[in-house]
């Protein structure tokens, strides 16, 4: 947990910097953290129960669709991915994101809800949804420009079980099209970090049949 | 967990899912990596695009295009770009890093850095003053030399400017004398020769350049027709075409290795209603004229030898209403066809073979009227 945060804080750190160098590096080394960690750990447990609530926090990155913006061609932004999941029960719920992404020239923020479709297995929770919201923009260029407008969101991911109440996001890849200052963009996020979960909704037992003897 | 299994049942991981992981957040992470050097322009990114600049006089700014390959216009967010009072001409460096714009309700010039990634532009400070009433520019294809006309003070601004800053130092005898009203420059593909609209005294001046400093050559000032406000020279630098917006006429010259001009046969030529800019293809087979008062564009073939127009089938070609200026693609693919009262920006798609125009594909409109349009390389 430490590691991530810490992670996380060295991001954050880089953003206000806006250093390139260190984006590369801070990325490079989440990598290796992360893999590490994997490479390293036991799970808390082998069945997965499918929690009530989950609350995700992490690192995202976003190919962005700025040649509808007169730039060359995409760009690539990092930044963070925030979401708060209230499962119904074990295959279905509701999920609402928040995001931001960023770089030195544009960025993207964005909020969107939706229903998300879960199918646990084993130690993993595989997951898929699609959210509506808003999506804004600001363009650091000459005057700076800014727009909000409307976001789709659709895409899905890989939960696995790390401790009693935490799960590691192994990844979230979402599509995501937005239509700010009046063209559409068509949008790739991955995302990846920590899930802290409430509760459990366990998998209806279903009963032996009464085999009373005679 | 049947085929899909990465774990085990006793929860270990083995070693094939860690390195699958493993893998997959590397992934998922690598782009990441480059992200600060994409459009961002840090490097990483090298554009396949020109950009059209376009200024915008009445915004006192210059509004940027992403340019595709068949000639759409694209926005660049953040236009228009802050420029100096008035911004009219413009000048790309061969670089394409940097531009010149000519203020003329301040009378200076504004170096603008080109961010080729975004497609950005950032006014360097300070600017550069020149004379009075700046009206058009032109540069060297080295981009060693900046040529300035000063309409309203009847000199040209001469500067050496640095490739790697953009800076400018005047050159020494700078500003030079000209002959009344210079209005438009054009400096001959080697550089070598200096001509200049002269519209109030209905002439062409023409002048060499030797490390920047101007010398007018013998019998200079040349009569043209009357109000000359464009010219186009050929690659060999053979002959030399000039629009004479109020008479409706081309005037061709043949210019000797003195510079010297001589009126071909023929000239001048009656053309359509009220010529204004002119643009000889890459090839310099094909000369196109814009009609201002007759909302088309002229096409003519031209004779490589004696230098003749001849106006190809279907010409005169629709353009917008009053078409102004004129920028060809360098791949002859298309052209940019600028309206000051309209206040748009049309892509005509040129068939290469015939020099033929296929009328107006597309267009944008501007939020004032542009003061002059360039490509970059």
């Amino acid at each position: 947990m430490n590691i991530f945060l810490s992670f996380f804080g060295m991001l954050e750190k880089m953003r206000r910097r806006k250093s390139r160098l260190n984006a590369i590096c801070c990325t490079a080394l989440g990598c290796l953290l992360a893999s590490l960690v994997l490479s390293t750990y036991a799970p808390a447990q082998t069945a997965q129960e499918v929690p009530r609530l989950q609350v995700f926090g992490g690192y995202s990155y976003l190919h962005f669709d700025s040649k509808t913006f007169g730039f060359a061609g995409g760009s690539n932004l990092n930044g963070w991915n925030a979401s708060v999941a209230w499962n119904i029960n074990r295959n279905f719920g509701g999920i609402a994101e928040l995001s931001g992404q960023y770089n030195s020239n544009l960025n993207l923020r964005d909020f969107a809800a939706g229903p998300q479709f879960l199918l646990p297995r084993g130690n993993k929770i595989f997951f898929a949804h699609v959210l509506f919201g808003k999506g804004r923009t600001f363009i650091n260029e000459g005057g700076g420009v800014g727009d909000t407008q409307r976001a789709y969101v659709a895409g899905g991911g890989i939960d696995l079980s790390f401790r009693h109440r935490l799960d590691i996001r192994l990844v979230q890849a979402d599509f995501i099209r937005t239509e700010l200052l009046q063209q559409s963009q068509n949008n790739i996020r991955i995302s990846t970090g920590i899930v802290y979960r409430w509760g459990g909704i366990r998998r209806t037992k279903h009963r032996p049949p009464n085999t009373q003897a005679p | 967990m049947g085929k899909m299994a990465v774990f085990r049942r006793d929860g270990v991981i083995p070693i094939r899912a860690r390195i699958l992981i493993s893998t997959l957040l590397a992934l998922a992470c690598l782009p990441g990596c480059g992200s600060s050097s994409g459009a961002s322009g840090g490097g990483g990114s090298t554009p396949t695009t020109r950009l059209a600049l376009v200024t915008l006089p009445s915004q006192n700014g210059v509004s940027t295009y992403r340019v595709s390959a068949s000639g759409v216009l694209t926005l660049v967010a953040g236009s228009p770009f802050p420029a100096g009072p008035s911004p009219s001409a413009l000048w790309i460096l061969p670089s394409g890093n940097f531009a010149y714009a000519a203020n003329q309700a301040e009378n200076d010039i504004s170096l603008l850095k080109i961010d080729n990634s975004t497609g950005s532009l950032t006014e360097i400070m300070p600017r550069t003053p020149v004379g009075v009433n700046p009206s058009s520019l032109a540069m060297d294809s080295g981009g060693n030399f900046l040529y300035v006309a000063n309409q309203a003070s009847n000199t040209i601004s001469v500067f050496s400017a640095s490739s790697s800053s953009g800076s400018l130092t005047a050159v020494t005898g700078s500003p030079f004398p000209a002959n009344p009203g210079p209005q438009t420059l054009l400096l001959s593909p080697s550089g070598d020769f200096l001509f200049v609209c002269n519209p109030n005294i209905a002439a062409v001046s023409v002048y060499t350049t030797s490390s920047g400093a101007l010398q007018e050559v013998a019998g200079s000032p040349f009569t043209v027709g009357h109000v000359p406000v464009s010219m186009a020279v050929d690659s060999g630098e053979h002959f030399l075409y000039v629009t004479n917006e109020a008479d409706g006429t081309l005037s061709v010259f043949s210019i000797a290795a003195s510079g010297t001009l001589t009126p071909i046969s023929g000239s001048p030529f009656t053309i359509v209603s009220a010529p204004a800019a002119l643009a000889l293809n890459t090839s310099g087979n094909y000369l196109y004229v814009t009609n201002h008062g007759a909302a088309n564009v002229s096409v003519y073939a031209l004779d490589s030898v004696t230098g003749v127009p001849t106006q190809i089938a279907n010409s005169p070609f629709t353009a917008s209403t009053t078409p102004s200026f004129l920028v060809l693609d360098p791949s002859n693919t298309f052209m940019l066809e600028a309206d000051q009262t309209a206040k748009t920006i049309s892509t005509l798609p040129i068939t290469a073979s015939t020099g033929a125009l296929a009328g107006i594909a597309s267009s944008v409109t501007l939020p004032s009227g542009p003061g002059s349009v360039s490509l970059t390389k």
